[in-house]
């Protein structure tokens, strides 16, 4: 009996510690309060941008100009856009084929410089490629885009409205 | 079976090459005879060189010395209760450290879910970048096919390769009603 109660002691004492566990390489960031019910309209889409073909998705023409003042020399082929108006912690997702799918999450609709905070993320096949957390002003898009060794571009467009 | 091979058979048994059951063939049969006489000869030569006999009193003596010998072959001294029962709960305490071992890790690295029907968002590890544009400014993250991660803040002031906030909005109108039709 003497040992048993050993045993278990050892046991409990070795599952209350455990081994140390695998440490986050960034501390996660804790945003300011949000302010109850905000809402924001979110919209994430997704673009493929080819080098050295000038082939432009029809679905695009109304913004060609600015696409190609962004990316010179490139064609232009329309992967998928979404939108919602989305709550604190709200999710949005843009499939964007080829196992690709784009995150939204809106973290605080307004801080105090009066920009909105996001969550972005990229994955294919539910695989984390990149995330992170961009603050940006209110009707004004960032991008983020994924080079191909060939030299495509996934090119993702994230804006918020109020 | 052939008659030479019954021949060298018995030849090669220990017969007598010149016994009544073997001299009519080997006398008829050359290649019998030569067999019968490399085995004659064979023999002639081991009696020659064999060593000597040893005594017959010399097995009666070994066999006396074997049955000497304790039957019980000697053993090791066992261990006692007390040592075994050391020894189970020394071999108990290994196996639940390495239990609690186990399930501690598979709390610290929980596998990884399914990523086609784990809902996005739900379980992804922190933040690796941050980054905040102001007013006026594009920013563009690019991510290299090795991996890196790259910032670019493009400033229509300072730049020809972007575009204006009022364009920008454009686009971000653009996409929204192309959203909204895809509904």
């Amino acid at each position: 009996m003497k040992f048993l109660r050993l045993l278990y002691s050892a046991l409990l004492l070795v599952a209350g510690f455990g081994p140390p566990r695998v440490a986050a390489q960034l501390s996660p960031v804790a945003p300011p309060p949000p302010p109850a019910n905000a809402t924001r309209q979110v919209t994430v889409f997704g673009i493929l941008a080819t080098p050295s073909d000038d082939a432009l998705d029809p679905k695009l023409e109304p913004i060609a100009e600015q696409l190609r003042v962004l990316f010179p020399g490139h064609g232009f082929r329309l992967l998928g856009t979404e939108t919602r108006r989305l709550r604190v912690q709200g999710d949005l997702t843009c499939d964007l084929g080829l196992g690709y799918a784009a995150h939204a999450r809106l973290i605080n609709p307004l801080d105090s410089n009066g920009k909105v905070q996001l969550r972005f993320e990229l994955d294919r096949y539910g695989q984390l490629e990149f995330a992170t957390l961009v603050t940006t002003p209110l009707n004004q898009l960032f991008f983020c885009d994924r080079r191909f060794p060939d030299g495509t571009r996934l090119v993702l467009g994230i804006g918020v409205r109020p | 079976m052939k008659p030479c091979d019954k021949i060298t058979r018995s030849l090669s048994a220990g017969a007598d090459p010149a016994g009544p059951e073997l001299a009519p063939h080997l006398a008829a049969c050359e290649r019998c005879a030569d067999w019968a006489e490399s085995i004659t000869a064979l023999d002639a030569a081991w009696s020659a060189t064999r060593p000597a006999e040893p005594p017959a009193q010399l097995f009666d003596q070994i066999w006396s010395r074997i049955d000497a010998q304790p039957t019980r072959l000697p053993f090791p001294a066992g261990p006692s209760r007390a040592a075994l029962r050391r020894l189970a709960a020394a071999a108990s305490i290994l196996v639940g450290l390495g239990l609690a071992w186990l399930w501690g890790l598979s709390r610290a690295n929980p596998r990884q879910p399914d990523p086609r029907t784990s809902p996005p968002l739900a379980t992804t590890p922190a933040v690796a970048y941050q980054f905040e544009a102001e007013p006026g400014e594009t920013l563009f993250l690019h991510i290299t096919p090795d991996g890196r991660v790259e910032a670019d803040i493009r400033d229509p002031a300072t730049t020809s390769e972007t575009i204006t906030v009022a364009a920008e909005f454009e686009i971000l109108n653009f996409m929204e009603s192309q959203a909204a039709d895809a509904l």
